[in-house]
């Protein structure tokens, strides 16, 4: 009962914090929703409002060339009032959204996988944090509050992770499936998760249930559960629409191809800027290759930790995907906090941690300088988004360390407690 | 001592016995003085006896003084001779001493010739033994001979280098005068290269430019190796991560010498790690795969498909036959049709061919020769496609005529010829004064339009070296020097060709009037025309402006009075500056094509009349710019409205200089015959500049082979292909505007394809270039994984040696 009042004030607590927000300075959304760190061509409010526009006046969303994101997200949206005229309930929906995520971790953290697994139990799993501080992490992360109040689209991508991630650690291996195949379509990069959260599920299922169900037989089914929520989800789609390849190609085409430039918090808008026309398209297959080779290596070499697999990826996608933006990095940030026996095995947090709020710091204000003032150039606000991007990475390399040495621990019952260096 | 002892000499022993003899003397003769004593009783006595005694004692003493003299005259003699003995010492020591000095300057001198560093010790000889061998005749020679006899050979062993060193020079220098002469043979290429950058590559920057805020190239592209390798910074780090990762923990003791990633556990007494399991190196052996994996089977084919370059085939060699000219020779037979409707058949036969033959004899230029046809012999060809007619010539008897005569119809291209009757050659004349005559006034008629023909074929053809049969420049030496000289002229003034010209037709006026010009009525009538009859060259749109308070530039000089005429004048040389270009707004092109500008320029009230000096002329030609008329307003009267009939000696003017600024020739006075000049003049160009186009093409595409060449260039290419064959043929065959119509498809289908945007690309990047791209972003992803996958197979060759061991 005590907890479930400390899970209430948390998570009231944060309700009002957004709403306290959004009463003291009523401006703020406005002014998130333009922000280049917080939307980006495929996770922006503004343009969702623009198909939003051409959708409630039966014109095709996608013929601006403004909209990208997929036309599901439409009718939820026409339901609402607009939202210049009331602000109020697109940041309430928005809000709860994040209090369904929070929602989501809790059951992820209380479910216990996070430190023990089916072949494997982290050797300090008695420090952890209960599922409301992890809760709390999240919503009171000022990256999850930014991205809330400037309603990018990209929390209904978390929300399906998330709610993939919990169905799974619950046993729910159908929901999984359909909750991922709701993020895979609302953006492509989530379907990376899909052979990840298989073998969580199949963990899950061989801990639960007698009889072990063949690996194989597994796989293919929950492929197909997958595969199919998508083909669902693109036949409703193509009924609301209608010109399907128009679709296609204005919502995955534009995020496999980036075709827009607009700079944002990741690294391959100034690369392709720069780059030779002629090798645009072999460094579009070169870094969509690198953003996906790591699926394979980490879930290989981190079998027995499918859960610590998935937080990677979310990690690796936060640095290197096309359009990141920081709800992708407060995704990253959800699921750390679960790692908590991990920590004291780092050995950079204050380094990457360091490196993370002086990139936050110093972007808005070098992206002032470029296009605002006119003093700075494109190369200001890319430096900076090289040192967030490096020290996401120095971040996750680390949570990677302390993960493999927790392992290592775990197998050489002797060693531990013992210096460890890297040679 | 006593004084004896002392004095030794014995010319002194006198003296002393003598002085001792007068002390003696003193003695007796004080005695004798001596009153105490009384020896002497009384003192006669003892004077007389001191008296004897003195005497005694004087001659004694005059005795000393004697030898007292001699003494010291001794002494003076004796330090003479010392005197003399010792200044010969003195010289004899001093020579000894000059001789001392004179042994140590030798002695030093010895020294300093002993230690002389010679060049010879220096020389690098060759070894003693060596030279022995090579010269065994020396083997008995001292030592100080056979160092002369090295040197010396040394000396000629130079020598003999010197001289290879002066051939190779000579050989180094003809190198260089080859390489220069390449250089020029490559000159060519490189202007066909710089037509294809002037236009291609100022878009492509003009690209990076507005993307990037660097704005050359060379930063760009360092740039971009510095955001490649920046890039890679985060992805290094990751690849380390995952060697991290893959790398066994425990395998430490067995790979503690390689620059590996693995962990050591270091205490103060280290205990032996724990050995590696082999689920771990299975572990390993599957991430390596699996990365492996995604590279062979996604990174590889992308790689193929992305960077290949798609060439589609041209027909290259008859691209540069045709620039060569190989293929075509271009020709004008032109038809001249004659009427004689009042000759007989036979005698207008007859007629027809004395001329034609001495045609034939006046004509140098065989490419542009003339055709005479009876005009109603042509019945039978009437079916096919016949050639256009150039001319026609109408044979008209007249009466009282003394001479033939001849008049140009102004507005056909009609020839009478008036002849009186009895001019009519008999038919057995050979060579009748008629036909003469008519040959003289057609190839008068003519000679521009050859004279510009044969300048544009020897333009086109002074590069390429192939022979166009009939030499060109005979053609050209045959026209006179001011001809040729007034064409050049002409031909620099008038615009490039172009398929479009826009016509800017403007009204410049330094005041408020007039403020409306009756402009469409006036281009309707002067200038619509002339449009029409120059659609089948190019087409036209026109604009028209007006712009009042239009001020000369600042920087122009003003017009001056002139007293003398009551006229405002511009100096002749000033006329460039009348316009000013940085506040008339005229733009440069409207559209794709050039812009031809008129400009109507009403002078203010009290500046009029303005005219230029010397010449009081109101209008001239802006050589490839247009054209500038004065319209002064009568008596300085305002003028609010030009009226159509204002406009009328404007346009008049106007029309004249487009067909200048056309390239129209201005001979003869006919307008349709020179506009048919016009399309053969235009046919020709065209023809040959499509041609050129495609040899450069042909050249660039050989020279670059990584440029790519786009499907719709090779298309191109066999669209002008096909055009330039069939122009070709219709030019063999007399059908100018057709002949026309087709060298305009094929330059713009050459120009198209010369121009191609996608091939420009590749075009600055040779493959050198690659490694820089290719290197910082994939170098620091792919070397871990290199090695990792060079560890696995060496331990896998090791395991199989084991096992065959075992």
């Amino acid at each position: 009962m005590g907890l479930d009042r400390r899970k209430a004030a948390v998570f009231g607590g944060a309700f009002a914090l957004r709403l306290l927000l959004l009463v003291l300075f009523p401006s703020l959304p406005d002014l998130l929703t333009g922000r280049v760190e917080v939307s980006t061509p495929v996770t922006s409010f503004k343009r969702l409002q623009e198909g939003l526009f051409l959708y409630t006046r039966n014109v095709s969303p996608y013929d601006g060339g403004v909209f990208h994101q997929a036309p599901l997200l439409l009718p939820i949206f026409s339901l609402l009032p607009t939202s210049q005229a009331f602000l109020f309930p697109t940041v309430v929906l928005y809000s709860l959204i994040d209090l369904l995520n929070a929602n989501a971790l809790v059951r992820i953290s209380e479910s216990g996988w996070a430190v023990s697994g089916r072949s494997y139990s982290a050797t300090r799993k008695h420090i952890r944090w209960d599922g409301v501080t992890v809760a709390a992490w999240y919503l009171f992360n000022p990256f999850t509050i930014a991205t809330c109040l400037g309603r990018s689209t990209a929390v209904f991508t978390s929300t399906g992770i998330l709610y993939a991630i919990s169905s799974a650690v619950t046993g729910k291996a159908f929901n999984s499936m359909l909750a991922l195949g709701f993020a895979s379509y609302l953006s492509i990069y989530p379907a990376l998760l899909f052979i990840p959260l298989m073998l969580l599920c199949y963990d899950q299922r061989a801990q639960t249930a007698k009889s072990c169900p063949s690996t194989a037989v597994f796989a293919l089914q929950h492929l197909a559960i997958f595969l199919l929520s998508i083909v669902g989800l693109l036949g409703v789609s193509s009924l609301l629409i209608g010109d399907f390849k128009a679709f296609m190609s204005a919502t995955y085409g534009f995020q496999l191809l980036v075709p827009d430039l607009t700079p944002n918090v990741g690294l391959w808008w100034y690369f392709f800027i720069e780059i030779f026309d002629s090798f645009r398209e072999f460094f579009l297959g070169v870094f969509w290759l690198h953003l996906a080779s790591y699926m394979g290596g980490l879930t290989i070499r981190l079998r027995r930790q499918p859960l610590f697999v998935l937080s990677s990826l979310l990690g690796i996608f936060a640095v290197f995907k096309p359009y990141p933006s920081i709800s992708d990095a407060s995704l990253y940030f959800a699921l750390l906090p679960l790692y908590r026996h991990l920590f004291p095995l780092m050995r950079y947090t204050f380094f990457a941690v360091s490196a993370l709020l002086y990139a936050t710091l110093l972007g808005p204000a070098f992206y002032h300088l470029w296009i605002y003032a006119g003093s700075g150039n494109a190369n200001f606000f890319y430096a900076i988004t090289l040192v967030w991007s490096l020290g996401l990475s120095i971040l996750l390399a680390d949570t990677i360390f302390a993960a493999l040495r927790d392992e290592w621990e775990h197998d050489n019952p002797g060693v531990r407690g013992k210096d460890v260096k890297q040679v | 001592m006593a004084i004896r002892d002392i004095v030794v000499n014995p010319s002194l022993l006198p003296v002393l016995n003598l002085s001792a003899e007068t002390r003696d003397q003193c003695m007796q003769l004080l005695a004798v003085l001596d009153p105490s004593a009384d020896s002497y009783p009384d003192s006669e006595q003892r004077a007389l006896a001191a008296s004897k005694e003195q005497k005694q004692l004087f001659a004694l003493l005059a005795r000393l003084r004697g030898l007292n003299r001699d003494a010291i005259l001794r002494v003076r003699e004796t330090k003479q001779a010392t005197a003399e003995a010792r200044q010969e010492i003195d010289r004899l020591h001093l020579q000894l001493q000059n001789l001392y000095y004179e042994q140590r300057h030798l002695t030093g001198e010895i020294a300093a010739c002993e230690s002389y560093d010679h060049k010879y010790l220096a020389l690098p000889l060759i070894p003693l033994e060596e030279f022995l061998t090579l010269h065994p005749e020396h083997r008995e020679s001292d030592e100080h001979e056979l160092m002369i006899a090295r040197i010396n050979h040394e000396h000629a062993e130079r020598e003999k280098l010197e001289q290879a060193r002066q051939e190779l020079l000579k050989r180094k220098q003809a190198l260089i005068a080859e390489n220069n002469k390449r250089k020029e043979d490559l000159a060519s290429l490189d202007q066909d290269l710089e037509r294809f950058i002037d236009v291609t590559f100022c878009s492509y920057c003009m690209d990076w430019r507005t993307a990037s805020p660097t704005p050359t190239t060379p930063t760009l592209l360092e740039l971009t190796h510095l955001v490649l390798r920046q890039i890679t910074l985060p992805n290094s780090k990751h690849a380390l991560v995952m060697i991290t990762k893959y790398e066994d923990p425990s395998s430490s003791h067995t790979v503690s010498t390689s620059p590996d990633h693995t962990m050591t556990v270091s205490t103060t007494s280290p205990p032996p790690p724990p050995p590696e399991k082999p689920e771990a190196i299975r572990t390993r052996f599957k991430v390596i795969a699996a990365f492996w994996a995604v590279i062979i089977f996604l990174g590889f084919p992308i790689w193929w498909k992305t960077t290949s370059i798609y060439r589609a085939s041209l027909p290259i060699p008859d691209m540069i036959d045709w620039a060569d000219g190989k293929t075509c020779r271009p020709v004008f037979p032109l038809e001249i049709r004659v009427e004689t409707p009042s000759l007989p058949e036979a005698e207008a036969q007859h007629l027809l061919r004395t001329t034609q033959h001495t045609l034939d004899d006046l004509n140098e230029f065989s490419a542009h020769h003339l055709r005479l046809k009876l005009s109603n012999d042509n019945v039978e060809e009437q079916l096919e496609e016949t050639a256009d007619t150039a001319l026609t010539v109408r044979l008209l008897p007249q009466d009282d005529l003394v001479n033939p005569k001849s008049v140009l119809q102004s507005d056909t291209t009609q020839l009478d010829v008036f002849y009186s009757p009895s001019q009519i050659p008999p038919l057995s004349s050979s060579n009748p004064p008629l036909s003469a005559y008519i040959a003289g006034e057609l190839q008068q008629l003519f000679t521009e339009e050859k004279a510009i023909i044969a300048q544009i074929l020897s333009n086109s053809h002074a590069s390429s070296a192939v022979a166009t049969g009939q030499p060109s420049s005979a053609v050209l030496s045959s026209v006179s020097p001011q001809l040729a000289d007034s064409i050049a002229k002409r031909l620099r003034r008038s615009m490039k060709y172009a398929d479009t010209y826009h016509l800017a037709f403007s009204l410049f006026t330094p005041g408020a009037e007039p403020s409306s010009w009756d402009i469409q009525a006036a281009v309707h009538e002067y200038i619509t025309p002339l449009l029409q009859a120059f659609s089948p060259i190019s087409n036209f749109t026109v604009d028209t402006q007006v712009q009042l308070y239009a001020t000369f530039a600042p920087t122009a000089p003003a017009p001056e009075y002139d007293e003398g005429l009551a006229v405002w004048s511009l100096k002749p040389e000033d006329l460039s500056a009348f316009i000013n270009a940085a506040e008339w707004p005229l733009s440069p092109s409207i559209g794709p094509g050039p812009t031809i500008n008129f400009i109507l320029y009403v002078p203010d009230a009290a500046q009029s009349p303005l005219v230029v000096k010397d010449s009081l002329a109101t209008s001239w030609v802006v050589p490839q710019w247009g054209g500038v008329f004065l319209l002064n307003p009568p008596n300085g009267t305002h003028l609010h409205h030009l009226s159509h009939e204002a406009l009328q000696g404007a346009f008049m003017t106007f029309s004249h200089q487009l067909l200048t600024l056309l390239g129209a020739p201005t001979t003869p006075a006919a307008l349709p015959f020179r506009l048919q000049t016009l399309t053969r003049i235009r046919a020709a160009s065209l023809l040959l500049s499509a041609s050129s186009t495609m040899g450069s093409l042909a050249r660039l595409t050989e020279s670059l082979p990584s440029i790519p060449i786009p499907a719709t260039v090779a298309a191109s290419v066999a669209t002008t292909l096909s055009h330039l064959t069939s122009a070709c043929e219709h030019l063999r065959r007399g059908r100018f505007q057709a002949a026309l119509a087709d060298a305009r498809v094929a330059e713009t289908a050459a120009e198209r394809s010369f121009f191609e945007k996608s091939m420009v690309g590749q075009m600055y990047f040779p493959d050198e270039h690659k490694v820089a791209v290719y290197l910082p972003l994939l170098g620091p992803i792919g070397v871990p994984l290199i090695v990792g996958l060079l560890k696995e197979v060496k331990k896998a060759l090791a395991m199989r040696k084991a096992k065959k061991a075992s």
